[in-house]
């Protein structure tokens, strides 16, 4: 049972991820922004996380940064309405296992998505 | 006084006259021998004297007579050899030296005889003047008179000028002198000798003379008096003149005001007599009334010449000016324009003149309301001209009045500005659609979120089975779609405003082609679109791609004036693709089609384009390695042929 974090500051978005993730029987979390979520990882392990990048305080490139060297095993997913091919490659770089655009084509797919990446 | 007279000496043989040349030359006189009548009145034709002595024995009346008739007849005195002086003799000539006549005696009897002769002279000219009379149609000397102030306040011709005044010279008492023109250097400009004289004795005399030094005032005229100490050659004898005569000058300042002190003077005029009796007050007072004019007159001719030459200075400096300038009466005609501003209005500067400025630089039948000219004061940038009709021209103008007594005019200078509008209008368009590009972005990305998230859940709610009614999965259907057509819009507008230059990547050909369509729909309004460019894979970025077309669409949409059909296809043939802009609107005409890829070459009412469009989506398009033509004939509508290569044009 996988553990997942769901982290964004829109909460329809991190309520339907959750929603989708929970049919699929995973153990699904969310934090609003990045200071609760680096709270949360603090206390707990995730097998990934799931981030957005424009966040209010503490955005997801730095949680990214922060998971990367302090919990290099958890895989991380973010997701953004950027675009930009230079960003996806710097956050590939930074370890994010997958960048996904915002809208999401099929909000359906995420539980296989969240597979993909854990592989 | 002696020492001025010469003496011509005349009979057959000079041994008749004894002692008297001895005596003759212990006075100082100078004196020639002539043994025949001949050679004594060709000599008189050569050279004057104030007295011939005739011996006695060759006295007759026909002598007499002879000698009169010169025109400057001299004094004839007989000498007389013996005491016997024979009556008809003391008619004729009154004036005799006798055999044994002493110095004195000689020198008394010279000095009447040349001093009545000279007086005689003048009395004659005097009289013929006086007897002429003031009455003007008799009065030659009037007419000259008033024909040479005449001449000189007309002619602009110097040498015509002093013409009329030497001539002038013959009609009052200065016949027998000789006149001389010096200029201010005493450079010789001109001569009028006297009929007994020679002019190159005139100009040796000049040569001798002792002129006043350059400062002298000559507000009035002055006798003045020289020294020549020259010798004479002649086939008699050697003889020097030493002082020669009496002369008066009057000097005219041509070139400057009269000032107090250190006048410049510009010419001075000699007058010369070989006469003993000096040159009267009478002399000098005529000398000035007649000869002032002269002075007028080259101070007007100097005057011309530089205003002549200020004019042409002008006119060259007028014409030099590389900014259109122009001279406008009080009527907006165009009294004077430089090369400048005929080429603006691309007319020649004769068929300038006249005409009136709002007419050719606004094409207007009334002035200007914003006329420079008609304002008190005009603003340092320049005042701008509305021009009318279908040439508009952008131009700044400035005015400047300059009243005379006479009349007032404007100088008007202009500056063509339409490159410079151009310019910053087409600064201001890219600025506005930066903006509008990073107002698009920001909104797009704030809407991103709430629309992704309504798609969620819609797809959610969607794929739970629930117990509601039928009706609810419709709906939740129909939010769904209305949702996900957000989104794609989002896409679209967040693809759109990331930029040029972005990287090349593999994108699909129909999606560039419907989002850049999407984007121009509100330009498009109700023209209808018809879109079968195939889907194709291809490396090459979207987003300049994007922005190609949309360029190349609104250009279109603007050319049908909201009307019309849109036709975009596309053809794949070996390594490229061609993609088709097709426009229902009026086509472009033959001779402008090759030009409409330049920049600010534009057909458009000002305000609606800055001309720069075209070029702009040239180059975009040739950065990305795709060629852009045109196909297009007044009346048949406009189609943009893109020639984009389907490899990586970087690989």
């Amino acid at each position: 049972m996988p553990r997942v974090l769901v982290v964004d500051d829109e909460k329809i978005i991190s309520s339907s991820i959750a929603r989708v993730l929970a049919r699929a029987a995973h153990t699904v979390s969310t934090a609003n922004n990045g200071l609760e979520a680096l709270a949360i990882l603090q206390k707990e392990s995730f097998d990934l996380v799931i981030l957005d990048l424009l966040m209010p305080e503490i955005g997801g490139g730095e949680v990214l940064d922060w998971l990367h060297s302090n919990r290099p095993q958890t895989r991380v997913i973010l997701m953004t309405a950027y675009g930009d091919q230079h960003l996806k490659e710097d956050l590939h770089r930074r370890g994010a296992a997958r960048v996904l655009a915002k809208p999401f084509d099929d909000i359906l797919q995420f539980p296989k998505i969240v597979e993909d990446a854990l592989k | 006084m002696s020492a001025l007279v010469h003496l011509k000496i005349f009979s057959e043989r000079a041994e008749d006259f004894h002692s008297l040349p001895e005596k003759l030359t212990a006075l100082n006189y100078t004196y020639s021998f002539h043994a025949t009548i001949e050679e004594l009145c060709d000599s008189l034709a050569h050279e004057p004297a104030d007295a011939v002595i005739v011996h006695a024995l060759e006295m007759s009346q026909s002598t007499a007579s002879q000698i009169q008739k010169k025109i400057s007849p001299p004094q004839i005195i007989v000498y007389l050899p013996d005491k016997k002086i024979p009556n008809y003799v003391k008619v004729i000539a009154p004036f005799c030296i006798q055999a044994e006549s002493n110095r004195e005696e000689i020198s008394y009897v010279v000095d009447s005889a040349v001093s009545a002769l000279r007086k005689g002279r003048r009395l004659l000219a005097l009289r013929t003047h006086q007897k002429r009379g003031w009455n003007f149609e008799y009065n030659p000397a009037l007419h000259l008179i008033t024909s040479l102030v005449k001449k000189c306040t007309i002619s602009e011709d110097f040498p015509d000028l002093l013409n009329a005044m030497l001539t002038f010279k013959n009609v009052i008492e200065f016949q027998d002198s000789s006149l001389i023109l010096l200029d201010h250097r005493n450079k010789v400009l001109q001569i009028l000798h006297a009929p007994a004289e020679k002019s190159e004795n005139i100009v040796q005399l000049h040569v001798d003379a002792d002129f006043p030094a350059q400062n002298f005032d000559f507000l009035e005229p002055k006798t003045i008096s020289f020294n020549s100490s020259q010798e004479w050659d002649h086939p008699l004898g050697k003889y020097t003149k030493n002082p020669w005569g009496s002369a008066i000058a009057i000097g005219f300042c041509a070139e400057e005001a009269p000032k107090r002190k250190g006048i410049a003077r510009s010419a001075m005029l000699v007058l010369y007599r070989r006469d003993l009796i000096p040159f009267t007050e009478r002399d000098l007072w005529l000398l000035e009334m007649t000869y002032g004019p002269l002075a007028l007159a080259l101070e007007k001719v100097a005057m011309l010449k530089a205003i002549g030459q200020a004019s042409k200075e002008w006119r060259s400096t007028f014409d030099a000016i590389s900014e259109p300038l122009t001279v406008v009466d009080n009527d907006f005609q165009i009294s004077k324009a430089n090369k400048a501003f005929a080429k603006l209005i691309g007319q020649d500067i004769k068929k300038i003149k006249g005409k009136k400025c709002h007419q050719l630089l606004a094409n207007r039948r009334t002035p200007c309301p914003s006329c420079p000219a008609l304002l008190d004061e005009v603003p340092s940038s320049g005042v701008r001209l509305a021009s009318q009709g279908k040439e508009k021209r952008d131009l700044l103008a400035w005015s400047y009045g300059i009243r005379t007594p006479l009349e007032s005019y404007h100088f008007q200078f202009y500056r063509d500005v339409s490159k410079e509008t151009a310019l910053t209008g087409a600064l201001i368009q890219s600025e506005k659609m930066a903006a509008v590009g990073r107002l698009v972005g920001a909104i797009a990305h704030e809407i991103n979120n709430p629309i992704a998230g309504i798609l969620a859940t819609s797809q959610i709610i969607l794929s739970e089975p629930s117990s509601s009614d039928p009706s609810l999965q419709e709906d939740m259907k129909e939010i769904r779609d209305a949702a996900w057509r957000s989104k794609k819009i989002i896409d679209d507008l967040l693809g759109f405003t990331e930029g040029e230059g972005k990287g090349f990547e593999r994108a699909d050909l129909a999606d560039i082609v419907r989002s850049s369509l999407t984007f121009s729909r509100s330009a498009l309004g109700e023209i209808k679109v018809s879109n079968t460019v195939e889907s194709l894979s291809l490396v090459t970025s979207p987003n300049s791609l994007q922005q190609v077309l949309f360029n190349l669409i609104t250009n279109a949409a603007q050319a049908m004036n909201g009307r019309g059909a849109l036709v975009l296809s596309s053809k794949s043939s070996g390594d490229f693709i061609s993609l088709s802009v097709e426009d229902s609107g009026p086509g472009i005409a033959s001779d402008r089609l090759e030009h409409i890829f330049d920049p600010f070459y534009t057909s458009k009412q000002e305000g609606s384009g800055t001309g720069l469009g075209l070029s702009i989506v040239k180059n975009l398009a040739a950065k990305i390695g795709i060629k852009i033509s045109v196909e297009s004939a007044l009346g048949s509508g406009t189609k943009f042929h893109l020639k984009i290569p389907m490899k990586d044009i970087h690989a």
